[in-house]
């Protein structure tokens, strides 16, 4: 639908499915960037932006970003500091919405580098074949080309059907929360499939708290979509990345959100990154 | 400092300490950090102040390793709950032990607070220079020197101390700098039951009550000198 539209990049996705937002009063609504959609209809959407834009995913991400999105990564890595310890059994990651693997493999040259643990297993996960796909292709390209530790598979956040009950021992996901149509039963059931003493990372967009940044990143933000009709022929997709971003809860309501998970949340709860731009959110299971 | 009144002028006494001073949030005997940093000083008589302390703490409640990001000071988190929690004790053996208040004056408060803190550390005896050498490390400096200033704030609270001078900072100073002494000493003391370092701190302590005094006269030399000096500058300058 979305590549329907690339032609005309001003149109808005609305008109796409207009007549499902007229449908709200009889089933469950969502939001959709900043549209109100059928909360069945949400994951299809998303789905359609992430396989528009899983090739160009990665330089989307440095342009938008400015490149500093590679040191929160770096940093959320550094902060869950996740690795079999010596004397203990490896340890299994799972990592959600995690199609394009730089967490994943970033997180196992953590526990190999500091730990030596050459032994944790990886599990990545995402709702779209296609940014899973891209995860997979660069797999086989760097240095976990045929490590059987990762494994590639196709699942829902908010399900995991194939991932069993205290199962896992890092559940991280990064920049892909916001994305869920509901965003508490992805934490229900990152609670489930954890372990006791499981730790759930979140790195996520979050709330400037910063006046003049704000003021700067809000104007930014609306050149975003710009850059991605420019960089990947694709404006409304971009679009919604930035809409999704000021739809996702506060810092300190997110940290309510996986405390009702059933998560344990050390203080101070959450650690700004760049004035809020972005936060990591940790929680235990215990 | 005077008041102006007609009637009769308030005594206020304000001592120069904050009753509570920010404690770390994970310093709240609930959270399971403190559970699990509780459990792991029993470790460390073993294994050192050693993020394998946490790591066995952590294991014994069953949790998985994953846990430790819970920990990402590792070590120094460790050694931060072991001075937090003997300071704060201090303020207990204040309220509960019946010895403290028949002491007289402040500066046997003092000596009997500072061998009362050194007591917290025989436990954990042969890993002092270990401790001391984690805390002078240059990420941890700065929060060990912050919660040793709090150590000799408590302490001189706790005997009565009402400096409002230049004394409030040479008192707590100095019984600082002793302090760290001491410990120093009983790192390498091998006498049984230390009772080398609880003699040291005996003598050690006993004029340091009047360092405050000391300090206090040198300032007023100086500024009568400077003053003086001053002056006679003046005058000279005047004189054309």
């Amino acid at each position: 639908m979305l590549k329907m539209l690339s032609g005309s990049p001003l149109r808005s996705l609305n008109t796409a499915y207009s007549t499902n937002v007229e449908d709200k009063s009889t089933s469950s609504t969502t939001h959709f960037g900043s549209k109100t959609v059928l909360a069945s209809e949400k994951e299809k959407l998303v789905g359609q932006v992430f396989s528009s834009v899983a090739s160009k995913y990665d330089i989307m991400n440095d342009v938008m970003s400015m490149g500093v999105h590679r040191l929160w990564k770096d940093e959320f890595i550094r902060r869950l500091d996740a690795g079999a310890r010596p004397g203990s059994r490896p340890l299994d990651f799972i990592d959600v919405a995690g199609g394009s693997g730089d967490i994943a493999f970033g997180l196992l040259d953590h526990a190999k580098a500091k730990f030596n643990d050459t032994k944790s297993t990886m599990t990545v996960v995402d709702i779209n074949p296609d940014m899973l796909r891209e995860g997979e292709k660069r797999c086989s390209e760097n240095h976990y080309k045929n490590d059987p530790r990762i494994q590639f598979l196709v699942q829902n956040g908010e399900v995991l059907d194939k991932i069993e009950d205290n199962s896992k021992d890092v559940y991280t996901v990064s920049f892909g929360i916001r994305n869920f149509t509901n965003i508490q039963a992805g934490l229900n059931t990152a609670y489930r499939v954890l372990r006791p003493g499981g730790v759930i990372g979140v790195l996520e967009f979050s709330k400037v708290d910063n006046v003049i940044v704000d003021t700067f990143y809000q104007n930014w933000s609306k050149f975003l979509p710009i850059f991605g009709q420019a960089i990947a022929n694709d404006y409304d997709s971009y679009q919604y990345l930035v809409e999704s971003i000021q739809r996702f809860p506060k810092q300190e309501e997110f940290k309510g959100m996986i405390q009702k998970a059933g998560f344990y949340v050390p203080e101070p709860g959450y650690q700004n990154l760049t004035f809020g731009i972005a936060a990591i959110h940790i929680g235990i299971k215990l | 400092m005077r008041t102006i009144g007609l009637g009769a002028v308030p005594k206020v006494v304000r001592s120069y300490h904050s009753y509570e001073h920010d404690e770390d949030p994970f310093f709240n005997k609930e959270s399971p950090k403190y559970r699990i940093l509780e459990k792991a000083m029993e470790f460390v008589p073993e294994y050192g102040f050693q993020h394998k302390a946490i790591l066995e703490s952590s294991r014994t409640f069953g949790y998985s390793d994953a846990i430790q990001s819970l920990f990402h000071n590792g070590t120094f988190d460790l050694i931060k709950f072991h001075l937090v929690r003997e300071r704060l004790r201090l303020t207990e053996v204040v309220s509960k032990t019946e010895e403290f208040k028949q002491l007289s004056d402040e500066n046997t408060k003092v000596k009997y607070l500072v061998k009362k803190r050194l007591e917290g550390n025989v436990p954990y005896g042969k890993h002092i220079t270990q401790l001391q050498t984690y805390l002078v490390l240059p990420p941890n400096i700065g929060e060990a020197s912050e919660e040793l200033h709090k150590l000799s704030d408590d302490i001189r609270f706790l005997s009565g101390d009402s400096a409002n001078d230049f004394a409030w900072y040479s008192k707590r100073l100095s019984l600082s700098t002793t302090y760290v002494a001491l410990e120093t000493f009983m790192a390498q003391d091998k006498s049984p039951n230390y009772t080398n370092t609880f003699e040291l701190a005996d003598k050690r302590l006993s004029n340091l009550g009047d360092l405050g005094q000391v300090y206090n006269d040198v300032e007023e030399f100086l500024f009568y000198t400077v003053n003086s000096g001053l002056n006679l500058i003046k005058s000279q300058a005047t004189r054309g």
